[in-house]
């Protein structure tokens, strides 16, 4: 502290002009490089002559930052300019100021790296109104899958990431997704807290992690502030979100006329008669005949969404900071009802705020502590998404009237609880608040008094969350008008009352690291060694805290900054295994070699700049198997268990109970990783290309135990399973400034297939059942809601058309899904040939929601004042099932939907489905390859289009830049489904109970002073 | 520069002292309990033995939790919409079923009791170590009783593995997860019975009687229910399926054992069971001197359960509406006389149809036009001065509807409705009195011929049934001097009537031998249409394919599960037909 009071503190503000001359390493004069004044107002800026020399005023305080590309950056205090000329240090390929790749507690220069990482840069991302980030990573990152994998209801819409394939079958592999190195949510972080995003894909760097990087590692790293300048920085956004796909419900007559011929088929006999069917084509009597479209009438177009962030940027050689303040709004596409106590359509905003400040507290010592907050309110109709949608979706368009003439809501006693227009104004709403506050304090301290280039470094986090609900519970009746002017009455109303408040979802996670870091060059040679111990605890109510600890070490030397080794180890344990088996090392060492420095490749140098050629092999584990109870190595008794009832007073007896057995030789599963590649840059670094092979063996699966039923428990699992994967990624950039355009086209691919090399099976499956040798596959059906997990279905039976005729009926094997089999019916295939279809003929199949290849291309261009960028992305060998979607409904409407216009009937022997029935419906709802339909798809993922007013206009106002800006999300979709009209990705989306997924238009301008 | 110094020491320090802490993951497992603990602990021990009773069979609606029962895949019912548990088995789909949703009757039921007989051999396993509890004036922890409790459910569920697969492998003790049990063969259905009878014999000496036990614990096992237990077994043993030669032996042991339950508090049992006065609220009484034992069900929902999902009209409120009883079964009601429908001098007028039945009938159906909660059963269709049809409130195409025309009234007492009532009440019977009536009947026709003591039991049923005495020697529509053949045919009848939907009519089939009699012959419902002066025409019909079943006489066996013929590797052998 005095040291540098002593240097700035001298003779305050005087004026004076610098002159001055940069030169190279070499001594020649630079010319063109940029001279500026760190924490200037003003924004002056000089550059140097063709002779290098410049001149700039100055008061003695202030520090000047000379930069040019392919050259470190210099600061230099003014009054220290004068004595000398200025060395400017050329940079490396791929070792400049901004060629920084965040490791796990480290940084390397992207030259140094010998491992695969993707990274992405916040700026280069567009600014999209969305509420989950990943929408703006999607196909970005070469090697990372990122899917929509659940509800797409405000605040929820939930995704899921992959890194390369799939190699267990016990998981979905979600990858750890670490923000500044904690385990945290990102999702719904907001862009502008990041400066990087990056994807740990091979042990190189997975193996830091141990037990626990199995699966990947997303690595966020979030904004810091700089030295340099201070800016202040306000976007503000507007958008409209509508739905890709939503259900396009049957009027009243399709309806009718539907079910007379599902009820005909089904051996009944007409069910609406003449006098009817014409009544709700003229809509003479909408009580009587009804004919609703609730879809119409509760939903809307589009839903408003809204962002606004601001952030300071700036510091000094003491301190620098990073604030950033954001608030979002998503409305909901709910409509048509009125409470006045409380609005159920729903409604998501967030608040995030966060402020990374570093402490330059001595020459040694450097402190940094992050604080972040982020609120999130939830609000949604009590009576549950789902349940909403499903009556607005799905309820028959003559139902009932949502009305009855004398003002009672609308209901039969088939439909007592459905009215769309009660539950949005008397059924009550609930409000989710999420409460969360994150915190990280770290301190390094040199210790070259020990040994020059030592360092040690602690670093706590500390993060809660809370879950809070509160809001208005109310109930209400319906009634339906009879023949003879009475109503009859189905529910009780109650009045609007509080809702009894929930806190639930209530954790505390704290997270420690402490270790030491040696860095040092001798000569040639350069060593960075680092080591640390952690240990985190998550706490959350009603169980034991959940607990992991682990060491860490990472070795990397380099020779002439072209020969590069990693060697990187970890030891550590999960409470999940016994005693004795709870600690595992894994180790993985990598290597590179940039080939293009070598002499023998001089002659390519014309074109080729960097070339180099890396390749890893490494252990990592990962301890979560699967649904097992924690501490599955100790036999558990429940305290009690459904109680059985004695006595003559309908008392129940609590009893205690086994859980399943334990295993004590339970353990994690052990993923070797081999993965090799090569990076280039090309044609005066404006082409980079980088690719991977990777190979990925994961030992000690979790399966099923074969034990007999007679043991009267299951076993817990056994680690007898199996699986690898394999595949390629490549990644493509391309920067080309041509006159006033400036231009970047970028790409990446992905492949990779799986392959299950042990499982536990039936012994007697028959071949065409068992999964062994398959790649992991299965499609999702039903898709997940809100409140619900995805399902999924591997085996299936296999169809061969639709019967057209009794006789193919009779010549064909006897099909005993269902009581009688008609044409119109899906026909099957008999796989074992006994003559009969039933479970034996089901098939494995490789039908798989996870695409054997994803991609994502695009470009942006910036011409003058205007900016265009645009993503593409895409999946290729993904399939959906349309079962639950054709077959939607229930036995109340007749299992009619929109597809039910495409069924099959003697006159439209062509037809996509089956028959239409009410009952005896097993045949053609089975699942089959019938209802399967190729996923993939090309999407306009996103695009913005920039105009930023011209900086000499701006400068009068006072402000560095002023940019508008319209973009969109998901804007564009071609696929291979032809009319169906479904979401490739998330085919329920907008169907059966699931809320809709969404494009956004949006509009937005950014101001920075 | 001293503060590297003082953080280097801070940071050293805490290396040293994490890596000095070995047991950061090594912490007691939060508050889990230890199989340890548990016999450690008499009142812990108590409900360990109590867990049992979770284990064995405790309803009559199970298929799919609560959408199906064994009355549908008989000739009793059909399911209204069709349910996949019961036309797996309607279809002979055996295996589709035994995949199919909890509770099925086959891979469920397999797996429950093998679970339960793991609890019962651990029970009696460790029941020495369980400590003596403090002095109370009720035990919390009755060695005896226990022991005897555990020793009769063992016995209960082999006998309904026994009923279902025949012979079963033996499990008797507490095997390990490292114990090889795949090799574990099939016992014959002779040496599982063997071991049955056994079990029971144990629990003889252990177990007291109702009033021992007190109020309480109603509902336990008692030497009662230990001896209808013995007769339900020996009865099944001597029966068709499992007595190929017709040995008399085999039902006179049956006849035994049950007249051993009707000697009452001077036989074994050391109490009296007497038939119930009124059969229409058997399976809801707190308590009655005919139940030997059964499980009182606790306030039920009625929504999302049995009640509304399963049994009641949608008319009334109900969701389903599958629990659909046939024409055939109707059919099989005599007339309030005494006489079959068939008898033209019955009296049964085939367009008024429930009028004048036998009182059962009124318990068991509800059918068209039935006074009901207030208001008249509505199952007929008319057509309007239009031609067109019109439904009414009961009844119409939908599958949510009765398929055949009525509703089962023992599974739907009128006191549950949708108004005003949320919870139901409906007991689950293992042992009543009357069963042990009809068990001596059987036995004793087969052992010694129709003798008074068979017709004393019959008459004793129809007597407290309400059918009127009539004429004759016994009276009660019993034709006098029954050849055993006759008499054969009549206790089967009076089984099918007095036991309706409680269970028994699905396995009495298979131990019969009687499927092809009575599953694979066409089902059938009641076609009821409104006239335009009120009356209504009842025309008897043949319900659509979707309900009609099919019989092979593999079936009178079930398969054993598929996953476990697979899991042993050729240690269980498959039952014939089923491979």
């Amino acid at each position: 502290m005095a040291g540098m009071l002593s240097v700035y503190g001298q003779k305050p503000d005087e004026r004076l002009t610098v002159t001055g001359k940069v030169v190279d390493q070499d001594k020649k004069p630079l010319p063109g490089v940029a001279i500026s004044i760190q924490e200037d107002k003003t924004n002056k800026a000089v550059s140097t002559g063709t002779d290098g020399t410049f001149s700039i005023e100055v008061t003695s305080s202030d520090v000047l930052v000379f930069k040019f590309v392919g050259y470190g950056t210099i600061l230099k205090p003014a009054a220290e300019v004068i004595k000398a000329d200025i060395i400017l240090t050329r940079s490396l390929v791929d070792a400049g100021d901004d060629d920084l790749v965040y490791i796990p507690f480290g940084v390397r220069k992207r030259r140094e790296v010998t491992a695969t990482i993707s990274t992405i840069r916040a700026e280069d991302l567009p600014q999209i109104p969305s509420s989950s980030l990943t929408n703006v990573f999607t196909g970005r990152l070469a090697g990372l899958a990122v899917y929509p994998s659940g509800s797409q209801q405000p605040g929820y819409d939930a995704s899921s990431f992959l890194v390369r394939g799939r190699s267990s079958y016990n998981s979905n592999q979600e990858p750890l997704v670490l923000v500044d190195g904690i385990e945290r949510d990102f999702t719904s972080m907001d862009l502008n807290e990041i400066e990087s995003v990056s994807v740990l894909k091979d042990a190189a760097t997975l193996a830091w992690y141990g037990m626990y990087g199995g699966n990947g590692v997303i690595y966020v790293k979030t904004r810091r502030g700089s030295a340099t300048s201070t800016k202040v920085s306000f976007d503000a956004q507007a958008g409209l979100q509508a739905p890709l796909q939503i259900t396009a419900p049957l009027d009243a007559y399709s309806y009718a006329t539907l079910y007379n011929e599902a009820s005909i088929n089904s051996g009944g006999t007409t069910v609406y008669n003449q006098e009817a069917l014409q009544a709700y084509q003229t809509g003479s009597d909408p009580i009587k005949y009804p004919n609703n479209n609730f879809v119409r009438d509760f939903t809307k177009r589009v839903a408003p969404t809204q962002r606004y962030v601001a952030s300071v940027t700036g510091g000094n050689a003491f301190i620098k900071y990073y604030t950033v303040l954001s608030a979002y709004q998503q409305g909901g596409f709910y409509k048509g009802g009125n409470s006045e106590t409380y609005d159920a359509n729903t409604d998501f905003s967030r608040y995030n705020l966060r402020t990374n400040l570093d402490l330059h507290v001595n020459k040694n010592l450097d402190v940094a502590l992050d604080i972040g907050g982020r609120i999130t309110n939830l609000t949604f109709p009590n009576a549950g998404t789902g349940a909403f949608l499903t009556a607005v979706y799905a309820t028959p368009a003559n139902a009932f009237p949502i009305l009855n003439p004398n003002g009672s809501y609308g209901g039969t006693s088939v439909y007592q609880q459905s009215n769309p227009l009660a539950m949005m104004q008397s059924r009550g709403a609930s409000t989710d608040l999420m409460r969360n506050m994150i915190a990280t304090i770290s301190a390094r301290q040199k210790m070259d008094g020990i040994l020059k280039g030592l360092s040690g470094e602690v670093f706590y986090a500390y993060d809660i969350a809370g879950l809070y609900r509160s809001g208005f519970a109310e109930t209400y009746a319906t009634a339906v008008l009879n023949a003879d002017g009475t109503y009859s009455p189905f529910g009780t109303a109650s009045k609007v009352n509080y809702q009894g408040n929930v806190f639930s979802g209530n954790v505390k996670k704290s997270e420690f690291w402490a270790g030491l870091d040696y860095n040092r060059t001798f000569g040639k040679h350069d060593i960075k060694f680092s080591t640390r111990v952690s240990r985190a605890n998550l706490s959350s109510f009603g169980s034991l805290d959940v607990r992991r600890e682990g060491w860490s070490n990472r070795l990397s030397y380099n020779f002439i900054q072209r020969y590069f080794v990693d060697v990187t180890a970890n030891y550590s344990g999960s409470e999940n295994f016994a005693p004795g088996k709870r600690y595992g090392f894994f180790p993985a060492a990598s290597a590179g070699w940039i080939i293009s420095d070598e002499n023998f490749m001089k002659g390519s140098s014309s074109f080729l700049d960097l070339l180099k050629i890396r390749g890893s092999y490494g252990l990592v584990g990962n301890d979560a198997i699967g649904s097992a109870r924690r501490f599955a190595f100790n036999d558990f008794y429940s305290r009690s268990t459904t109680g059985y009832n004695f006595g003559t007073a309908f008392t129940g007896a609590t009893g205690t109970g086994q859980l399943a057995l334990a295993n004590p030789d339970l353990t994690w599963e052990k993923a070797y990783k081999t993965s090799v590649g090569f990076d280039a840059r090309l044609f005066k670094q404006s082409l980079s290309i980088s690719a991977d092979y990777f190979y990925e063996d994961r030992k000690d699966l979790t399966t099923a135990s074969l034990l007999p039923s007679l043991l009267g428990q299951n076993l817990i699992y056994v680690n007898e399973g199996e699986a690898e994967y394999k595949g390629f990624e490549t990644g493509v950039n391309y920067n080309k400034k041509i006159g006033a355009v400036n231009l970047n086209v970028f790409g990446n691919f992905t492949y990779n297939v799986s392959k299950i090399l042990a499982i536990n099976e039936g012994a007697g499956l028959p071949s065409y059942q068992k999964q062994l040798g398959h790649p992991i596959s299965s499609v999702i059906s039903p898709a997940a809601t809100a409140t619900t997990s995805a399902g999924y279905i591997s085996t299936m039976l296999i169809s061969n058309g639709i019967f057209q005729s009794q006789a193919e009926i009779d010549a064909s094997p006897k099909q005993m899904l269902s009581g009688a089999v008609k044409p119109g019916d899906i026909k099957y295939v008999d796989q074992n040939g006994d003559g009969l279809i039933n479970d034996l003929d089901r098939v494995r199949t490789d039908f798989n929601f996870v695409p054997k290849a994803f991609f994502g291309f695009g470009a942006s261009v910036s011409v003058k004042n205007f900016d265009l960028n645009f993503l593409f992305q895409g999946t290729s060998g993904r399939s959906i099932t349309i079962q639950n979607l054709v077959n939607s409904g229930n036995a109340n409407n007749g299992y009619l939907s929109q597809f039910s216009v495409d069924r099959w009937t003697p006159s439209n022997t062509n037809a996509p489905y089956p028959r239409l029935l009410l009952t005896d419906r097993g045949n053609n709802t089975a699942n089959s390859d019938f209802w399967i339909r190729s996923g993939d798809y090309i999407r306009l993922k996103n695009v913005e289009l920039g105009y930023s007013l011209s900086p000499a206009f701006i400068k009068r106002l006072k402000i560095s830049q002023l940019r508008f800006y319209v973009g969109g999300l998901n804007l564009l979709t071609f696929d291979k489904l032809g009319d169906l009209p479904i979401d490739p990705e998330l085919p329920e989306s907008g169907y059966n109970a699931s809320y809709p997924y969404m494009k956004i238009y949006s509009l937005g301008l950014n101001l920075k002073f | 520069m001293k503060n590297y110094k003082i953080f280097t020491a801070i940071l050293l320090l805490t290396l040293f002292s994490i890596s000095c802490k070995k047991d950061y993951l090594e912490r007691t497992p939060g508050v889990a309990i230890s199989e340890d603990d548990i016999f450690a602990d008499p009142a812990l021990a108590a409900r360990f033995a109590d867990n049992a009773y979770n284990y064995v069979i405790t309803k009559y609606v199970r298929f799919n939790d609560h959408r199906g029962c064994t009355a549908q895949a008989s000739d009793e019912a059909v399911s209204g919409n069709s349910e996949g548990s019961v036309t797996s088995l309607n279809r002979g789909l055996y295996h589709d079923h035994s995949n199919g949703p909890s509770l099925n009757d086959i891979y469920g039921v397999w797996k429950l009791m093998y679970a339960g007989i793991a609890v019962q051999n651990k029970m009696l396993a460790r029941i020495g170590e369980v400590p003596p509890p403090p002095n109370a004036s009720v035990p919390i922890f009755d060695a005896k009783r226990v022991e005897g409790e555990m020793r009769f459910l063992r016995a209960l569920s082999y006998f309904e593995l026994t009923k279902r697969f025949g012979g079963v492998p033996i499990i008797d003790k507490v095997y390990a997860v490292t114990d090889d049990m795949n090799s574990i063969p099939r016992s014959s259905f002779a040496q599982v019975t063997e071991f049955i009878l056994k079990d029971i014999e144990v629990a003889l000496t252990k177990l007291g009687t109702d009033a021992d036990y007190g109020a309480s614990n109603y509902g336990r096992p008692t030497l009662g229910a230990a001896l209808a237990l013995k007769a339900r077994v020996l009865l099944y043993a001597a029966s068709p399926i499992n007595n190929p030669n017709n040995d008399k032996t085999k039902w006179q042991a049956a006849a035994t054992a049950a007249a051993e339950v009707m000697k009452g508090a001077d036989g074994l049992a050391k109490q009296t069971y007497a038939l119930q006065a009124t059969y229409g609220d058997l399976l809801n009484l707190p308590n009655s001197t005919e139940y030997i034992m059964m499980r009182i069900k606790g306030p039920t929902p009625l929504a999302g359960e049995m009640m509304q999902d399963f049994s009641m009209s949608p008319g009334s409120g109900g969701a389903q509406g599958q629990m659909n009883p046939t024409q055939n079964h109707v059919d099989m009601y005599e007339m309030a006389n005494g006489k079959a429908i068939t008898d033209p001098t019955s009296g049964y007028d085939p367009q008024k149809p429930y009028l004048n039945r036998e009182p059962r009938f009124y318990n068991n159906i509800i059918y068209n036009d039935l006074a009901w909660q207030g208001r008249k059963i509505e199952m007929w269709t008319t057509t309007d001065a239009t031609g067109k049809t019109v439904y009414s409130k009961d009844y119409s195409t939908t599958i949510t509807y009765t398929a055949t025309r009525y509703y089962c009234k023992k599974y739907w007492p009128e006191v549950y409705r949708t108004v005003g009532g949320s919870t139901t009440l409906l007991n689950y019977l293992y042992f009543r009195y009357g069963e042990i009536l009809l068990n001596y009947a059987e036995a004793q026709n087969e052992a010694v011929g129709p003798d008074a003591s068979v017709y004393a039991q019959l008459v004793a049923l129809r007597k407290r049934a309400g059918i009127s005495q009539g004429a004759g020697t016994y009276g009660y529509g019993l034709k006098d001097n029954m050849t055993q053949d006759e008499m054969r045919t009549v206790i089967r009848h009076e089984r099918a009537i007095e036991l309706a939907f409680e269970d028994h009519r699905w396995y009495d089939i298979m131990r019969w031998k009687i499927g092809a009699q009575t599953i694979a012959i066409p089902m059938k419902g009641m076609d009821v249409v409104k006239n335009a002066n009120g009356s209504f025409t009842y025309t008897p019909i043949v319900l659509s394919s979707t309900f009609q079943k099919s019989w092979t006489e593999a079936q009178n066996l079930y398969p054993i599960p598929r996953a476990e013929i697979y899991k042993s590797k050729g240690a269980l052998i498959q039952n014939p037909g089923w491979e």
